[in-house]
């Protein structure tokens, strides 16, 4: 299931809330959180329940695992447990995730046939099990208390973090739900989550699926932009994966919030960033601290010398990569912002004596250009892209851009305003996409709102309109197109 | 403002917001799923997956014309003065057997003057599995009266701005009603004839391997044509069912020649007239022995599609009996079909 849907506003999450606290209200404190888990794995299976039995299987087996690990005193004993259950969360992940990749380069390089198994990849398992990893992790080395195991299940399960993140620790969550004074509805928190919500669903559902579309059209044909429409594509895709993945991120914080657990800060206006360090400290920050303290800490971190420290940067940059997808895009993604991060380290000083404005925008382009590579289908694409960019050649917006943005809403202001402004698509376009970038340079970030919420009639009357806009923008009217005829 | 005030604002507002968006909708009704279409509107009726349920629920008729793009042509008109009834017409282009014998049923549930359905079957949808649905993600929230899953109905920007405004109220200033006779008829739109129909077909390499009619193929059209043919027809005894095998071209049978699945087809079809000639209230009509529209390209637009004549055709046939399948007549009918087209020049349609 999905935020941005109808069954997830109009029933499930009000289902949620009336059965957390009503439970809770009669001292249920067990079965609320029974009843939690219980909501989270239909959120999670609404889309293909076999999901559920995967998920359930990693919590049990992951559960038993840590268990003896808190338990056992041999140090064999645990460091077999250990070693079981990092082969099994990478073992779970690879087989979803990776097998048909590797099969695949396998096949090229010795021209072998073996064939591919074509799963369908659970929804959100690299979150789920890096969550688990760093839970075993912690309880190889003793730090974590000896969780029931329906809190062990919540932290897991927990449907607002479930599928897209943040990345939250056990000592993060756990004890919130343990906390009494978060049983009962509380109207500052609800009404602060629902700010959140409101801001997440706009970004999501107004900006980022909009911008979307462009990007959609663009990567579509890539030999057919020139390097006028190739840029605004990439700038797009820049400003809708930030818009898409912040805006989900902030709709996770502002449900959590509803019940009265706060959820780490995911993203802090990366855009803002004036260099890739700075970029890489406000972009899906729990996942760079997942990486922080479980790789880069462990590999040495930066008290081995400058040059194990751009090795270990490197290693951080090229597991990322391959985090975020089975495919050498993602692998060259992540190389290129190691690289450019070393580089950064490197010439610190160079880059510190540069305005700060230049320094911005570096970060800014070289993050742009990057976003093409974590985009395109295939390294071929990407080279293609940046051809596009370079030869492609400079003239007017493409009207099959301006067309992919099929808004009903532009469509109505066309409709009464194209006599009098010929262009008013266009300049609605660059309306957005201006809007995007300023918003996400200038403007207050969600988690800043949150922090200074000072609920007011104007306020209220904001929020009631992007809950109202994204709301009936969330459906559509498909097109069945008939193939054959 | 208190965090109470606040939320009692935000929600209020919202509530107002959508009862807004919503009143429009469920006043015009674009997709017919409350009501009839309102006198005063003309509604431009091009989404046959988003309408037809509302047709169906809301409509004064009994007798309906359905089936796949084979049907869009047929004229409601023609069928009222053929078979003196007043029909509908509910087609759905590219539709499995299973997505159009949920409208069937639909129509036996709604509407108890239903009388008559007139329904295509199209070949190449007899062999495949009893639950296919060509599409997945359909607007099934029309297709019931639960009120509670209309929310995507009436809380939709595209469902208000294009459907309802553009779509119905603007429409009504320059468009005209559209009648049954219209409604996703495409006739005028193609042309036809030999060079038409080859331009769009690319022929298949010959292949020496045949497709095998086994048990198993058996199994599953039995399954198919039970499950979404038969049974509606059972469980309906007072509604005559007048169904037909669309008259796909020669080129067709060239295609399912050169890739080995000619008598496969056959079979199929024979399998699935058995079966439905055991229901007494199904008259089945098939015209694979009309060579004379079968093998004249002018008939068609592509190597299935035939012209709107064919259509009226269909209904005299019907009426008159022509091309009806009886237990007595199948077998000798199929083994023409066989003799005919397992046995044609079909390199002779390249000259």
């Amino acid at each position: 299931m999905l935020f941005n849907s109808y069954i997830f506003v109009f029933l499930f999450l009000p289902l949620s809330l009336a059965g957390y606290f009503g439970l809770n209200k009669f001292r249920l404190y067990s079965l609320a959180k029974v009843f939690l888990i219980g909501m989270s794995f239909w959120f999670y299976g609404y889309f293909n329940p076999s999901y559920i039995v995967i998920m359930a299987g990693s919590i049990c087996v992951n559960y038993i695992l840590s268990y003896g690990m808190l338990t056992l005193n041999s140090k064999n004993l645990r460091k077999i447990l250990f070693a079981l259950g990092l082969i099994f969360n990478i073992g779970i992940l690879f087989y979803f995730k990776y097998y048909d990749f590797f099969i695949s380069n396998v096949n090229i390089i010795f021209k072998t046939d073996f064939n591919l198994m074509h799963l369908v990849l659970p929804l959100g398992i690299s979150f789920f099990t890096f969550q688990q990893l760093s839970y075993v992790i912690d309880s190889y080395k003793k730090t974590v208390p000896k969780y029931n195991f329906f809190d062990y299940a919540l932290f897991v399960t927990y449907f607002p973090q479930l599928i897209a993140g943040p990345i939250v620790l056990h000592s993060e969550v756990v004890p919130q739900f343990a906390d009494l004074s978060g049983k009962k509805l509380n109207a500052d928190n609800f009404a602060a989550g629902v700010m959140a919500f409101s801001f997440g669903m706009a970004k999501k559902v107004l900006i980022a699926d909009t911008l979307g579309k462009i990007v959609g059209w663009g990567f579509a044909d890539v030999w057919g932009l020139d390097s006028t429409n190739a840029i605004i594509v990439m700038l797009c895709y820049t400003l809708q994966i930030y818009f898409d993945f912040s805006g989900y991120c902030d709709m996770a914080t502002g449900i959590a919030k509803m019940f009265n657990i706060n959820l780490p800060m995911n993203f802090n206006s990366p855009y803002k960033a004036v260099t890739i360090l700075d970029f890489w400290d406000r972009w899906h920050m729990t996942l760079t601290r997942f990486f922080t303290y479980y790789i880069y800490i462990p590999l040495g971190g930066n008290r081995k010398g400058k040059y194990r420290t751009y090795l270990n940067v490197f290693i951080v940059f090229l597991v990322s990569g391959i985090w975020h997808g089975a495919n050498w895009t993602f692998i060259v993604w992540g190389l290129v912002h190691g690289i450019f991060n070393i580089f950064t380290r490197i010439f610190k000083k160079y880059f510190d004596m540069l305005p700060k404005i230049v320094n911005w925008f570096i970060t800014f382009a070289f993050v742009n250009f990057a976003w093409v590579i974590f985009r395109a289908d295939s390294l071929t694409q990407v080279k293609e892209f940046f051809g596009r960019i370079v030869k492609g050649g400079w003239g007017p917006v493409y009207q099959g851009l301006i067309d992919s943005v099929a808004l009903p809403e532009f469509d109505f202001i066309n409709f009464y305003l194209e006599n009098r402004i010929p262009d008013i698509k266009l300049i609605l376009i660059m309306g957005v996409i201006i809007f995007a970038m300023s918003a996400s340079v200038f403007m207050k970030n969600t988690n800043e709102r949150l922090k200074t919420f000072n609920p007011n009639f104007v306020n209220a009357v904001v929020v009631a309109f992007m809950l109202f806009y994204g709301i009936i923008s969330l459906g559509g009217v498909s097109e069945f197109l008939y193939f054959n005829f | 403002m208190s965090s109470k005030k606040y939320l009692a604002v935000v929600f209020s507002a919202l509530a107002v917001l959508l009862a807004l968006a919503a009143a429009p909708i469920i006043n015009i009704d674009p997709f017919m799923h409350y009501h009839m279409p309102k006198e005063e509107y003309l509604y431009s009726m091009y989404k046959p997956w988003y309408l037809n349920y509302g047709i169906i629920k809301n409509f004064d008729y009994n007798a309906l014309i359905t089936g796949t793009s084979m049907t869009d042509n047929f004229k409601t008109s023609e069928a009222d003065a053929i078979f003196g009834t007043n029909t509908i017409k509910v087609p759905f282009d590219g539709a499995s057997f299973k997505e159009i014998d949920m409208a069937v049923r639909e129509a036996c549930e709604e509407n108890d003057n239903l009388k008559l359905v007139i329904r295509g079957l199209d070949p190449v949808n007899v062999f495949k599995p009893a639950d296919y649905e060509e599409y997945g993600e359909k607007p099934t929230y029309l297709y019931d009266d639960i009120i509670f899953n209309d929310v995507p109905y009436i809380f939709n920007k595209e469902i208000l701005i294009n459907e309802t405004f553009f779509n119905t109220i603007i429409y009504t200033r320059w468009g005209s009603k559209t009648s049954f006779d219209d409604y996703m008829a495409w006739y005028s739109s193609y042309n036809y004839g030999k060079q038409e129909v080859l331009s769009k077909y690319t022929r298949p390499e010959k292949t020496d391997q045949k497709l095998e009619y086994n048990a198993s193929a058996v199994e599953m059209v039995t399954e198919n044509i039970t499950e979404n043919v038969i049974n509606t027809a059972k469980e309906n005894p007072n509604v005559e069912f007048y169904y037909f095998y669309a008259p796909y071209s020669i080129v067709y049978f060239d295609r399912e020649n050169q890739n080995g699945m000619l008598e496969y087809n056959i079979d199929s079809l024979e399998t699935a007239a058995e079966l439905i000639l055991e229901c007494d209230n199904i008259k089945l009509f098939s015209f694979f022995d009309n060579y004379d529209l079968i093998c004249n390209l002018d008939n068609y637009k592509d190597i299935i599609h035939y012209s709107e004549k064919t259509n009226t055709d269909i209904l005299n046939w019907m009426k008159e009996g022509t091309g009806l399948l009886t237990k007595d007549n199948y077998k000798q009918h199929f083994d023409n079909m066989r003799q005919f087209y397992l046995n044609y020049d079909y390199d002779s349609i390249f000259e």
